[in-house]
């Protein structure tokens, strides 16, 4: 196996440890917790962890420089990934496996960066009041008929403003301004709460349309409260645009961080992570979509059916980031 | 009198230049960045932001004074059913992180919670919004109102009986004793505790973010991250730190040169017995905030405690107990310690070089732990790399370190022990001490022989609200923490962020259970 002995190591206990792999997550899942645990027995080599917000990670890779500890990045969303690789704190990684395995636009150009899973932006809606026939598309949640009907987080949340900066990127940033003004009209409330916070809100008669990331139904569904239950099952779930480009997609992905110390281990997890057995895993557990092909989503996911994702390659998401972020503001997006 | 030796003066300089340079290193990666971001968030929501945080430092400032000092001066000054009951369980709600009580409140009150759900069942169909600025105003004041009343109730303690019993012996009225002789008295206190609670209200993250209010500090983090401007982040949390100031000043200009001090030997204090009408109304008030701020929620911790202890309770739980207690207590020491040194400087040169020097090393309790720990990575990289260089090292020396954790605990929750520490040497004033010097005792005699012991109890009671506030301290704990370290703060935030708030119970259990027995030793030690 691939056993790298470090250098007596005096500083921190963690670098007695023969094999090891140091990992900066974003993600905080028990799922993660348990696919590391299985790494560590098929490999021996030891998975450390550090968790908190990708930015604040990104920033403590960035002081640490090369003599960080770290070997993978992971975050939940792919302007992150883009935003560590801008900085310089990514390697190119060139692995069989990976490459064979992880479709194209769900990977960084350079092998940078990988997929792990993705997760869809959709439209729910209150199937008592709201006809699917009447929904098609993101831009046309701005129609005067929605008029106080729409619900959606903050702009400061990272998965609207990628979904803003793929309108940025599909139709340009004068339909991008439209767009955010046009929502901001047809607002049911000021924006606030989470994802879920939002279908209860619908639930409740706040409105009649929301936006959400789909594991988020999916936990609603799952939830061990029968009250959150109750409000999952009135959600219609609809994926909007797919006439056109299709709905707009994010994932949760990681990449060997620049100076790693231990690069060999560090890609040998994520070719575990996107292995049938880690992917079958994380399809499980998140309701997230998993990103080996091989693997089929949950049955949940596959009761809503197949549906056409947008192919915009996803380093735009990150690219556009700043621009949706002062577009948000400038629409009044609070 | 000996000559003065300035190596005090010296050394607290040193110290708070220490403290401050997180905070320095910000500023200085912001010079020179670009500043049309700013342009663009003063044109569009920086107005919203700076208002936002007024209202909500008005309505904080306002809830806390009633319930701290109103709590305090009723269980210190009059005999009422139940007055050592609430003398006591009005700290408790201090327990509770202010991010904790926003998610039991956002699952009891929440749509399709227990309440709305009650409702229902009465056949009433009304859903309310808990998401709001109201409800922020409130659990907030019902987080950090202890502050005041602990510090304020303190006060009251310490001195007071000299200057009270003599009125209460003239018959006063109640108003006109609180208003002329007993408010003036605390002052200090009063002013200290509530700018605690106001730096608090203003670095406060979690719970205005999950209730969707954009205040300063979540400002600063949109156009660090979100637009990437470390410049326009950096000038917003000046802007924070000039609204402390200004806090501060216009305190200063108001008390003017009058100096309230007793310097009475204690004596027993007459308390006063409330009529039934008043006790009725006083335990009814006094239950407001005991209620809602501490026995409700911390029912709701320990029924899902109760139901998820099974699946929690390991070694790894321990270990994350422990880790917590041990961290918290290391820092609070250090925390105390620096409070001591640089309080004890000011209190014999009393200078405006030293009270501002003072004030300057207060300033992280105002900046959210998040931009703090950001600063002391920045500093730690700098650090780590000339050490590599320098001693040819292969590895940090400091990043990662706990080093870095304690140091961040530090330079955020100074302002609190050092507002204890300056409250009680105010109010033991600074005769004793001039005494002593005047008798040939070196500074360092003087402090151990006579300061100390005589602010002992303050002294405590600082290190503990600071342990406290460490073991809840949220996110500059995320960022600085080493591998696969968890404290009892982290591990609650990250089973509630995955939606799994009712299983987080037991941590944020832990975190009453390791702090309330510390706790109850100090209010002990104030009878």
């Amino acid at each position: 196996m691939l056993r790298t002995l470090m250098a007596a190591g005096l500083l921190t206990s963690i670098a007695f440890a023969a094999a090891q792999v140091n990992v900066y997550s974003h993600r905080h899942y028990a799922a993660d917790k348990q696919l590391f645990e299985t790494f560590e027995k098929k490999t021996g080599i030891k998975v450390n962890v550090v968790k908190a917000k990708a930015d604040e990670l990104i920033k403590r890779l960035e002081s640490e420089g090369e003599n960080s500890p770290a070997d993978i990045l992971i975050t939940a969303d792919a302007a992150r990934l883009h935003l560590a690789k801008s900085k310089g704190l990514l390697q190119s990684v060139d692995s069989a496996f990976l490459n064979a395995t992880v479709p194209a636009k769900l990977r960084d150009r350079d092998g940078r960066w990988f997929a792990l899973t993705k997760r869809a932006r959709i439209i729910v809606y209150n199937k008592d009041t709201i006809d699917p026939g009447e929904l098609s598309t993101y831009e046309a949640l701005t129609e005067e008929k929605f008029r106080k009907k729409i619900l959606i987080r903050k702009s400061s949340n990272v998965y609207n403003q990628s979904l803003l900066a793929s309108i940025i990127a599909n139709d340009g940033e004068e339909a991008a301004r439209k767009w955010a003004e046009g929502m901001v009209r047809n607002f049911a409330r000021t924006p606030r709460g989470n994802d879920r916070d939002q279908m209860k809100a619908v639930a409740a008669g706040f409105g009649d349309i929301a936006v959400v990331n789909t594991y988020y139904v999916g936990k609603l569904l799952n939830s061990r409260k029968i009250n959150e239950v109750a409000v999952g099952k009135k959600m219609g779930v609809f994926f909007p645009n797919q006439e056109g480009r299709g709905t707009h997609i994010n994932i949760s992905g990681a990449g060997v961080v620049k100076h790693s110390p231990n690069k060999d281990n560090a890609v040998a997890l994520l070719e575990f992570l996107l292995s049938q057995e880690a992917q079958r895993v994380f399809a499980r557990a998140n309701y997230e979509y998993p990103v080996n092909p091989e693997v089929a989503p949950s049955k949940l996911l596959q009761s809503w059916g197949a549906f056409k994702e947008d192919d915009l390659p996803l380093n735009k998401l990150g690219e556009n980031n700043a621009e949706a972020v002062q577009i948000f503001n400038e629409a009044g997006w609070r | 009198m000996k000559s003065i030796p300035s190596r005090w003066v010296v050394f607290s300089t040193l110290l708070t230049l220490t403290l401050l340079l997180p905070l320095g290193v910000i500023i200085y990666n912001a010079l020179g960045a670009q500043s049309e971001t700013l342009a663009h968030l003063k044109q569009t929501v920086l107005n919203r932001y700076i208002t936002n945080t007024l209202l909500l430092l008005c309505g904080v400032g306002i809830l806390s004074f009633l319930f701290g000092t109103l709590g305090a001066y009723f269980v210190t000054f009059y005999r009422f059913r139940f007055a050592k009951f609430f003398s006591v369980v009005l700290v408790l709600p201090f327990l509770i992180p202010s991010y904790i009580l926003g998610f039991i409140y956002s699952d009891l009150l929440g749509f399709f919670g227990p309440v709305h759900m009650f409702l229902q069942g009465l056949g009433i169909t009304w859903y309310f919004d808990v998401l709001q600025m109201p409800t922020v105003v409130i659990l907030l004041s019902l987080a950090l109102y202890p502050y005041v009343y602990l510090i304020v109730r303190a006060s009251f303690a310490q001195n007071s009986a000299a200057l009270l019993n003599p009125a209460l012996s003239l018959k006063a009225g109640y108003f006109r004793i609180f208003y002329k002789v007993i408010l003036p008295l605390s002052r200090p206190a009063i002013v200290g505790g509530l700018s605690l609670v106001m730096m608090e209200t203003i670095s406060e993250y979690g719970l205005v973010k999950y209730f969707g209010v954009d205040t300063l500090s979540t400002a600063v983090f949109t156009a660090w991250f979100g637009l990437g401007d470390i410049y326009s982040a950096a000038y917003i949390s000046s802007v924070a730190m000039l609204i402390v100031f200004a806090l501060l000043i216009i305190e200063r200009f108001n008390r003017g040169s009058a100096r309230y001090k007793s310097e009475a030997m204690q004596q027993p204090l007459q308390k006063r017995r409330a009529g039934p009408v008043l006790s009725i109304f006083i335990v009814l008030f006094l239950s407001i905030p005991f209620l809602f701020g501490f026995l409700l929620p911390f029912a709701w911790i320990v029924k899902y405690a109760w139901i998820h202890a099974g699946e929690v309770i390991d070694r790894e739980y321990l270990q994350i107990v422990l880790q917590s207690f041990s961290a918290a207590a290391v820092s609070a020491f250090a925390v105390v310690l620096i409070a001591l040194i640089l309080g004890y400087s000011a209190r014999v040169f009393q200078t405006p070089y030293m009270r501002y020097l003072l004030k300057a090393a207060t300033l992280g309790y105002s900046i959210p732990g998040a931009v703090i720990a950001v600063g002391i990575l920045m500093l730690a990289g700098l650090l780590d790399t000339f050490f590599i260089a320098t001693f040819s090292l292969d590895g940090l020396v400091l990043g990662g370190s706990l080093v870095l954790l304690c140091f961040g605990y530090c330079v955020r929750f100074l302002a609190v022990g050092l507002n204890s520490v300056e409250s009680s040497f105010e109010k033991v004033g600074s005769g004793v001490n001039k005494a002593s010097r005047s008798l040939n005792k070196s500074l360092l005699q003087t402090l151990l022989r006579i300061d100390l012991p005589l602010i002992r109890g303050a002294l405590f009671a600082g290190f503990i609200l600071v342990f406290i506030d460490i073991l809840k301290e949220l996110p500059a704990t995320l960022i600085l923490r080493p591998f696969n370290y968890e404290t009892l703060a982290t591990k609650t935030y990250e089973l509630a962020m995955n939606e799994m708030v009712q299983e987080s119970a037991i941590y944020a259990l832990s975190i009453v259970a390791v702090s309330i027995i510390p706790i109850l030793i100090t209010l002990r030690s104030y009878r």
